[in-house]
Order: C-alpha cells, then structure tokens, then sequence
C-alpha cells in the first residue's frame, strides 16, 4: 500500500513537472512571437484550454498565423478564443474520451460553420472509430459552399452505412468534380451520396440522405 | 546593316545581365503595351510579301537603391521606366535593302490604371517621296477603363526634304548682248534649281485595346499633316495571341506612317504578320494576367523522423511559397524541381494542421487537391492530415 502510494506521489510529481515545462516552453514561444501584452493574454488562453485537457498546439498556432498575416492584438487573441471555444464545443459534442486530433478537426469544423450537435450525430453514427476523416470532409464541404446541415446529414449517412475513411475521401472527390462542373453544391452532395448508397453493398438498408433530413427536421 | 547590328547587340548585352526588376506596376492593365515588361530584351520580326519589318526593345524600371536598417541594400522600383527601341523596315522590292532604321528612346511613368511617356527618336523608314525624318519627338497618355485602354498620341517630326522641286532656289544670271546697230541690250535668265526645305510634320493618333485571356486587340487611327503633303489619314487594325511566356503572335491590317511607328516597337508599318521573342521574360510580363500563377497538384510524403516532402505542381509561377502551423505560420520557399514541381522537406508531426500556400508573391491560398480547412485571417486553408509511418 504505500509503496502504490509512494509510487502515485512520484507519477504526480511527474507529470506536474511535464505540465510546468510544456507551459514554459509554451511561453517562451508566445513571447518570442507576440507583443508582451498580445503574449500574456493568449498564454492566459492556453493554460485553460490546458487546465480543461485541450489541445494547445492549435491555440498557439492561430496565434502565430494571426500575426503572420498581420492581423492586430485584438484579432490575434479574437482568433484564439474562437479557437478555444470551438475546440470545448467540439469536445462537448464528441464526448470526454474524444482524442486531441479529433478535437483539433471538428473544432475546424464548427468554425467552418457546422452545428456542435451535427458531431454528436457524427459520434453515434461511428461509434468508436476515429473521426478525423469524417469531420474533414464534413468541414471541406461546407467551407465550399454546402449547406452545413445537408453536408452533415450527407456524411452521416455514409458514416452510418459503413464508408471507410478512403470512401469518404473518394465520395468528396466525386462532389468537388460535381460542384467544378456546375452543380449546385447541396444538389450535388445529395446525388452523389444517393448514388454511393446505391452502389455501396447494404446500403439500401441506410436511409437515403434526403429522407435523413426531412426526418431530422 | 553592320552598324545596326553591332549597336543591336551592345544593347542586347548591357542589358542582358540584368534582370528587369518586378514592378507592381507591370501587372497593371498597361503592361502589355511594352515589350520590355515582359524583360530586359524583346525582339520582333514581321513579314509581308517581299518585305519584312523587325525590332528590338530593351528597357528597365528606372529606381534607386537604399539602405534599410539592417544596412542591407534594397532596390526601390519607382513608377518610371526606360525603354530604347530599334525598328527597321526593309524595302518592298528589295528585301535585303534596308528602307529605314529609327532609334527611339522613351520615359514612361506609369499608375496604376494609367501611363504618359515622352519620347525621341532618330531616323524612321521612308517610302519613295518621302522626307527624311531628323528628330520625332512624341507623347502619349493612356488608360484603362475597365478593360479597355485609350491611348492619345501627338508626334511631331522634323523632316527635310532634299532637292525637291517644289521649293527651288532661284539662281538669276544677269548678262547683255548687243543688237545689229550695237545697242548693248542689258538680260537675265533665271534658273530654278531644287532645294533642301525642312518642314514639321505632326501625327495625331488614337488607340483602343482590348484583351480577352491569351487574345489582345487593337484598332489605331490617325491624321498626319504638315508642310509638304496633304493630310493623310490613316488606320490598323491588330491582333495579338500569347503562344507562350516567351512567344507573343502578331498580326496588323492597314498601314501606319513612320512616325506612327517610332515609339512602339509592336507596331507594323502595313499588313503584315510576325512573332516576339522575350528571351528573358519575367513574371511582370506583358498579357501576365492573361496566364495566371496555378497551383495545380499537392503531393506529400510521409518519412521517418517526422520529415514530409511536400511537392507541388505549379503552372506559370517564378516563386512557391508554403506555410502553415507546423512552421509556425512562418513561409518557408519551395524549390523548383523539373516540369513545374516545387518540393520541399517539412518537418510535420503525425496529426490534422492547417496549410496555405503562395504562388508569385500573392495572396495565400489553399493547397490544390486538399480537403479546405475553416478560413484563417487572409484567404482559405487547406486540411493536411498526417499519419504516423505506424499508420
């Protein structure tokens, strides 16, 4: 018993220890980069994303890109916090166990502009199985001008009638080539998952991803 | 001809080494009025049956160099530039015979939707009757009204014609001779022998050109005058088609006087067809706009040790440029490889980040084939997921 205890005490000290360097390192990079005051209120930013068990690369990295592209202290901590609250909105949806790549690609999602409870949809449709491929392309198709909900409804439906990562990657494809050739963006979405359902073996069995809206609605 | 070759080429080598420094003005809708945009040389040949016309340009952005903080030197490209143009047109019945050669030199000062000149030029091509011209002296405006451009031209030329008739000296010999009776009888025949009579002639002129992509046309008109000749009009017609960066296609129908000529080394004495060569285009080149920088493929590698060799197809860039989280937004420069590939070693950890990239200087844009990321600050992301060689 105590030696579990004296080996929990070590383990604590531990990773406190890892926890103060990787907020130093944080720190050091911040201030390397930023103005002082723009440095301190984002580094304030990070160690709550941090406190709340969030990726903080991401956080840093707006940070960075913001004064790369010559944004002002105001857009630059603007840029974080927005990141900060996709990324807890993000998980909230995902649920707790959801892994930081996960967090970092639905986040991109939800400022893309898809609903938080699109990714709870996505969750169940995948239970267990990472979603970093769907979220992409989730976050892809809407940033080309899909409708957030018939882009969600369209990869959830192929989420749920078994798409592999590579078949969304192709199923993507296939509507950006709809879209170059004139397509309206949600017609095609619609047309290309139908015709997907169709050819995919039990995807019958799923249901069409129009028929998925108006129930969802 | 050797003479004329000989200064051909010395301004082709002064010039040669060096490269015409990239003004943002040459992506302005003027900048495919001047050869010379497209670098520090252009050459252009045209024909006609049994006569052919040529020219050459050579030009450069006018600016001066300044030290910045650092010390280092910095060249300021200013809103002038130089040009110097040679245009020869040899002789309809004998091609080998050269009709005339001008010698022009002008100094445009360009905006960004409009440009004036001044120029000088020596010499010019003559047809049979024609004066020989002393010294032209021109100017023009030009401007761009969306996507057209207006060009007003006034040229004014100092010619002389020798030993024409119409302006005899008249020579008096005064003498006597003596009648039957001896009467002296005083008498004086005069004799007119031709002479040299130097006159002006101005040219008036206005220009209208429109581009459509690779395609550029123009429509020239004009009056000529002055002592010696009637009022001539006069019109052309031209066509331009950008094969390639280098290549330029031309075409004329109608005619332009000599002095119509002397300060646009693109323009044809008559109906002719011909070819540009700019052996040393840059990215400002004329007609840029017609072939615009594309990112046209995004190829990446995973290899041990975090390392990702990015490679890129690109069409018509001079630059690539490649940014994104995992470089701390910072832009790091891609290198050429053959046939349009630009590459370069990133070090990436396995995971989703975000990507842009600059094609020329531009605007940063996402990568072509990649799943678009939510837009940052300044134009589209693009998504690059990277898996662990494990995966």
């Amino acid at each position: 018993m105590r030696r579990a205890l004296v080996l929990a005490a070590v383990l604590t000290l531990a990773l406190a220890h890892a926890a103060s360097a990787d907020e130093a390192g944080d720190d050091a990079r911040l201030n390397a980069r930023l103005a002082p005051d723009v440095a301190r209120e984002v580094s304030a930013l990070v160690r709550e994303a941090r406190t709340a068990g969030l990726p903080t690369d991401p956080l840093i990295a707006r940070a960075f890109e913001g004064a790369s592209r010559g944004a002002d202290a105001a857009g630059i901590v603007a840029g974080v916090r927005r990141q900060a609250t996709a990324q807890a909105a993000a998980r909230g949806a995902l649920g707790a166990g959801t892994q930081g790549d996960e967090i970092v690609a639905a986040a991109s999602a939800v400022l893309a502009g898809v609903p938080a409870d699109s990714l709870a949809h996505l969750r169940l449709a995948r239970p267990g199985g990472n979603l970093v491929i769907p979220l992409v392309v989730l976050c892809d198709l809407v940033a080309r001008g899909v409708p957030a909900d018939t882009a969600s409804v369209a990869v959830v439906t192929a989420a749920r009638a078994g798409a592999t990562d590579n078949a969304l990657l192709r199923l993507r494809e296939r509507i950006h080539t709809g879209i170059e050739n004139g397509g309206a963006p949600g017609v095609t979405v619609n047309l290309v998952v139908r015709q997907w359902l169709q050819q995919s073996p039990g995807g019958s069995r799923h249901a069409e991803p129009g028929s998925e809206k108006k129930r969802s609605h | 001809m050797k003479r004329f070759l000989s200064l051909a080429l010395a301004m082709g080598l002064s010039v040669a080494g060096a490269r015409a420094a990239e003004s943002p003005l040459e992506t302005s809708p003027l900048a495919s009025r001047s050869l010379a945009a497209r670098g520090p040389l252009a050459l252009s040949l045209a024909a006609e049956p049994g006569s052919f016309h040529w020219a050459l340009e050579s030009g450069f952005p006018l600016g001066l160099g300044r030290r910045d903080a650092a010390g280092r030197m910095a060249r300021e490209v200013g809103p002038w530039r130089l040009d110097g143009f040679v245009n020869a047109v040899h002789d309809r019945v004998d091609a080998t015979n050269m009709a005339g050669i001008a010698y022009a030199l002008r100094l445009e000062h360009a905006r960004e939707r409009s440009a004036g000149w001044l120029g000088v030029s020596r010499g010019g091509a003559r047809d049979a009757g024609d004066p020989e011209t002393r010294l032209t002296l021109g100017t023009g405006f030009a401007h761009a009204f969306s996507g057209v451009q207006a060009e007003m031209e006034w040229v004014t030329s100092s010619v002389l014609f020798r030993n024409d008739p119409r302006w005899s000296t008249p020579r008096t010999y005064v003498y006597a001779w003596y009648d039957s009776v001896g009467k002296r009888a005083p008498r004086d025949t005069t004799v007119y022998d031709p002479a040299d009579h130097p006159a002006f002639w101005n040219t008036a002129q206005a220009a209208l050109r429109w581009r459509m992509g690779r395609l550029s046309f123009a429509s020239v008109g004009g009056v000529s005058m002055g002592d010696g000749v009637h009022a001539r009009r006069w019109a052309q017609g031209t066509a331009e088609w950008q094969l390639s960066r280098r290549v330029l296609l031309l075409g004329s129908l109608g005619e332009r006087p000599a002095p119509s000529l002397a300060f646009h080394s693109d323009a044809h004495p008559r109906t002719m067809i011909g070819i540009q060569f700019a052996p040393w285009s840059t990215p400002g080149w004329a007609m840029s706009g017609a072939l615009k920088p594309a990112a046209l493929a995004w190829k990446s590698e995973v290899q041990p040790h975090d390392r990702l060799l990015v490679r890129v197809h690109c069409r018509d860039v001079a630059s690539v440029e490649v940014a994104g989280d995992f470089t701390d937004w910072k832009p790091v420069h891609m290198e050429p490889l053959h046939g349009g590939w630009w590459y370069q070693w990133l070090s990436v950890a396995p995971g989703v980040h975000r990507v842009q990239l600059r094609l020329n200087g531009g605007l940063w844009q996402s990568p072509p084939g990649l799943p678009r990321a939510d837009d940052g600050p300044v134009g589209t992301s693009g998504t690059l997921v990277v898996l662990s060689n494990a995966d």
